[in-house]
Parts: structure tokens; sequence; C-alpha cells
């Protein structure tokens, strides 16, 4: 009895070590202790500042339409945008045809107004930022 | 947001689904000591997960939001109706269990199992999730489906939104996520990754479950810390996709199979039907490799028919149980991007038979690299091939055939594919195989008892009498 109970107190004690430091350990165990990024937000391959799209989606009234403009270069961080305005602007939709979409993410791009739309205000969310409300055709 | 809010959305989604699984099992497990209850754990939290989103999903399809409401209603049916059924029936009583000897290697293994287990749940809570399909795909559209319900627009192709991409695959994941996330009460990430967590420790603790009254400990708990303790079941687990819930209960479809064609347990071909419809919803992949799986075990197992026809029997009613959305997907005309057409068509794929052999070696690789899963698989093809040899039963060769057979069916998969291969291999080639290496994984244990048990026979035989 006394070996099984040395045993276990002893995996336990290494576990919680690895667990505390896992810097100490030797690289073969230490991915036991590891973990991606420790933060609410999705980790996307651009650097996407997810905080304004989060202040964005307070403002965006629930089941509007809205359209995302995004550099067209590099590609990725338009994906990106798009990706995270998908997940926290729900249930708001983005429109397949821009003009007829209701608001308008502004992501790192000057405003183009879709033809045929004008604007009533716009909501300043970052630096190159913004949430912009187009008025009803 | 604290990390207590995180675990106590986890505790509000992951308590009821235990309760439902436990009065889904109580019809088995009435009459037994609180400690064997106690054992069912994982089994039962797999199975309350399976059940109510297979429900769940069900009324998706005909127009039910999957929020709260529908959660607990849910819930409450069916714990009603297990529980309600296992008090109508007359009490049984069981010989008590057996209980093994503890060598110091299996209490040594099986802390080690609770400790992997535990630090992989707590760096779950430090994760977000790392693959872009979750935050991307799979959690949106489960959000969608809360809030507007299986609204054409964005479910179905040709309307003014944009749909989500992938429109073919099932709901199960997307809608397990959305109450997930809901129940931690923001849009915190790092909820994917506590849930995948919970059911990975819960498949391992099912497997110990289901594997425990076959194997000793000493043979059981080195084996299943091999698989938890794997690279790539950590670095999977803080992925937050569907593939490792998929894997997991896939793998334990073939070990019930296996458990009810090999020792007539009752209990494990009813666990087989719930493991098999939640691996058909979790995943469009997940019902070919069902039917491939199945078929390789129809044919170890030809000899017993009767036992087949309850295997079948089961298979059957998991797809009964994914009807409402398979009818739904084929009658909106849903494809999946790899076309059966071309993965059939002889003169496709004998133009493109560079990427077979491509698709063969990255998949080869991810099978048997120490790196990804400790020489799972290898080991599980060497055991078998040794019982074999020493019993002089092929039917040992289940488990090899059943790798063999993922490998070519993926093999296959990509060969038939439109997409470019590299990217398709990076992106996808790690997760696909996790089934094969999983079936391999907990083969592992049976195969080592039973190597043990007829070496001992052997040298038995050699003293003579």
């Amino acid at each position: 009895m006394p070996v099984r109970v040395t045993l276990a107190a002893l995996v336990l004690g290494v576990g919680a070590a690895l667990y505390a430091s896992p810097g100490r350990f030797p690289a073969p165990i230490r991915y036991l202790a590891g973990y991606t990024l420790d933060t609410p937000d999705p980790i996307t391959t651009a650097p996407v500042d997810t905080q304004a799209l989060r202040r964005a989606a307070a403002i965006l009234p629930p089941g509007s339409v809205y359209t995302v403009e995004a550099p067209a270069q590099p590609l990725q961080l338009g994906a990106d945008v798009r990706s995270v305005a998908h997940l926290f602007f729900l249930p708001s939709l983005e429109a397949a045809d821009p003009s007829q979409a209701a608001w308008i993410l502004r992501y790192g791009t000057p405003l183009r107004l879709p033809p045929g739309t004008r604007m009533v205000r716009t909501f300043r969310l970052e630096e190159n930022v913004a949430l912009v409300e187009l008025a009803p055709p | 947001m604290s990390y207590g809010r995180l675990l106590l959305g986890a505790v509000e989604l992951n308590g009821p689904l235990l309760a439902v699984g436990y009065a889904l099992l109580a019809t088995a497990l009435r009459g037994r000591r609180a400690a064997t209850w106690a054992s069912y754990a994982g089994v039962a939290l797999l199975v309350g997960a399976a059940a109510v989103f297979v429900v769940i999903c069900s009324l998706a399809v005909l127009g039910v939001r999957p929020g709260l409401a529908a959660f607990a209603i849910v819930c409450a049916l069916l714990a009603a109706a297990g529980g309600g059924l296992a008090v109508s029936l007359a009490a049984r009583r069981h010989a008590p269990l057996e209980r093994p000897g503890w060598a110091p290697v299996s209490v040594a293994a099986a802390t080690g199992v609770a400790v992997v287990g535990a630090l992989l749940l707590a760096n779950a809570f430090r994760s977000s999730p790392r693959l872009d399909d979750v935050w991307g795909f799979w959690l949106p559209r489960g959000l969608a489906l809360r809030e507007l319900g299986l609204d054409h627009r964005v479910f179905l192709p040709g309307s003014d939104i944009l749909p989500f991409s992938h429109l073919d695959y099932p709901l199960w994941w997307s809608t397990l996520l959305s109450l997930d996330v809901r129940l931690t009460g923001s849009l915190d990430l790092r909820a994917v990754s506590v849930e995948l967590a919970v059911l990975v420790v819960a498949a391992v603790a099912a497997a110990a479950r289901l594997l425990g009254p076959y194997v000793r400990p000493a043979l059981l708990w080195p084996g299943l810390l091999l698989v938890l303790a794997s690279p790539e079941l950590h670095r999977q687990a803080q992925g937050g996709g569907a593939d490792l819930p998929l894997a997991g209960y896939l793998a334990l479809f073939v070990l019930c199979a296996a458990l009810w064609l090999g020792r007539g347990d009752r209990l494990a071909l009813g666990l087989a039907l719930a493991f098999g419809a939640a691996a058909l919803q979790i995943k469009t992949e997940g019902a070919p490799q069902l039917l491939v799986f199945s078929a390789v075990i129809t044919l170890v197992a030809w000899r017993q028919r009767q036992r087949l026809l309850g295997l079948w029997a089961a298979v059957a009613g998991a797809f009964a149980l994914a009807a409402p959305f398979l009818v739904w997907r084929q009658a909106h005309g849903l494809k999946n991007d790899i076309s059966l057409a071309h993965a059939l068509s002889p003169s496709f794929l004998a133009d493109r038979t560079d990427r077979a052999a491509t698709a063969a070696r990255a998949l080869g690789h991810q099978l048997v690299s120490p790196r990804d899963w400790l020489l799972l698989v290898p080991l599980a093809v060497l055991l078998a091939v040794a019982v074999a040899a020493l019993e002089r039963d092929p039917r040992w060769l289940a488990p090899p055939a059943l790798v063999g057979v993922g490998y070519a069916f993926w093999i296959w998969a990509n060969w038939g594919d439109t997409m470019d291969l590299q990217f398709r291999l990076q992106t996808s080639g790690s997760r696909v195989v996790v089934p094969t290496v999983l079936i391999a994984g907990l083969a592992v244990p049976l195969l080592a008892e039973r190597l043990a048990a007829s070496e001992r026979a052997r040298r038995a035989r050699g003293r003579g009498p």
C-alpha cells in the first residue's frame, strides 16, 4: 500500500509542477501544460481589432442587414474581419448585395457608399474602424 | 470574463446532459452499487449529449429554435422517459463486480490518466480555439440556429443574404456550441475548448468503464494513458473543431460493436446505437465512416449472424434518428464539396493517381508519427498480429483491418477531390485520421490483455499436466 500511495502522490506532484511551471520540464512532456491564447476572442490569422467589432455588435440593432468594407489586400484581413463580424453581429446578417444593406462596417479602408445609398450617421469605433448607418431606400 | 463563469457554464450544460445520460442508462444500471453508477459518468455524459442534441437537431429541422427552452424541455422529457422506464421495471440483483487487484503500475498509470485529464481541462480554460472553422463556421451556424431557426436565407444558397459555408454539414456540434457559449453569459470562445476537453475526458472515462471488465488494470490504464497523453490529441482538443467529437463517438461505436459481438453485452449494443447516431449528426463524413467500419466488423464477425442483425439494427436506428436532417439536406440538394460521381469514376481517378500517392504518404505519416500519436497505430497492429498468430485466429486482425480501411477511405476521398491537394492535406490531414487512430488506441488494451492471457495459457500447456 505505501508504494502505491507514494507513486500516486509522485504522479500528482509532477502534474501539479508541470501545470505551475512547464518551462522547467523537457519539451517532450511540456506540451501537456500547453495552451493557445487566453482570450475570449477568436484567434485570427491577420490581426483584427476584435474589441472594436464587439463594440459595433453592441450598436447594431438585432436583425439588421449589413455589409463589410475591408481592404482588398491582404486578402486574409478582409476574410478574417468578415468572419469575426459574422460571429459577433448575429442575429444581424451580411447582405449578398451591398446595396441591400442598412449598415456598413468600415474596417481599415475609406468609406465607399454603395450606389443609390445615403449615410445617416457614423459610429466611430476605433481609428479607421466605423459602423455606418444608411438611410432606407 | 472570469474562469468561474466558464466553469459555471460548463456545469450548466453538462449537468443536465449527465442527468439525462444516467436516466437513459438507469434501466441497465438499476440495482447496481453507487460506486458502479459513478464509474459510468463518462458513458452517461456522452449518451446524454448524443441523445439531447440528436433530438434537438431533429426539432430544429422541424422549425424549433434550439435555445435554452428547447434544451430544458428535451432534457426533462428524455430524463423522464429513461427514469420512468427504469422505475416501471422490477429491480434486478447483480452479482458484485469482481474487484481487480491494483499493482503499483496500475496505480501510477491511473493517476497519470487523472493528472493528464485534469491538465487537459485546465489548459482549456485558457485556450481560445485554434481553428478558424470554429468561429468562422461551426459557432455562427449554431448562433444563427438559436436566434433565427433554420433560416433558409443563411442555411441555403441563393438568397439576398450571404449563406454559411459547408451547408451540407449536420447541426449537432453547432447546436451544442451555441448553447455552451450562451450558458457562459457572453461570447467567450474559451467555452468551446472547455466543452471539447470535457467530452475528451468523458470519452476516456467511458472507454475505461467499458473495457474495465475485460482488461486488467495493469494493461488498461497504461493503454489509456498512451491515448490521452498523445500530443496530437492535446492540439486537437484546443482546436475546437468537430473532428474530435466525431472521432470519439466513432471509436466508441466500434468498441461497443466489438463488445456486443464478442461478449453479447446488450448495454454495449444500446450504446452503439447512441454513439452511432451522434457520429452521423456531427459531420458529413460520419456516415460513410460508420458504414465502412460496420462493414469491416461484419466481415470479421460473419459467423455470428444473430448478433450481426442486432448491430445492423443499431446502425439502421442511428440513420433513422438522423433522418430528419438527411431528408432536409437531400430535399434542398445540398451536397458535399467532395463529389461522389468523381470519386467513383475510374477515368477521373486514373487521370490523377499522383493525388492518391501524395495523400497516402501524408496520411500515413500522420498515422505512424510518434510525435503525433505516440505510435498507437503501429502498437495496435503489432499486438493484433501477435495475438492472431498465437491464437491462430484471423479475427484478431480486425483492428489492423479497421485502420487499413480508415486509411484507404481518406486516401480515396482526397484522390477523388478537386481541391488543391496540398491545401486539403495541410488543413485537414491531421484531423481526418483521428477516428482511425482512436479505434487503434482503444484496441491496444484489449489486444494486450488477450496477448497476456494467450501467453499464460501457452506456458501452462508447455508445463503439461
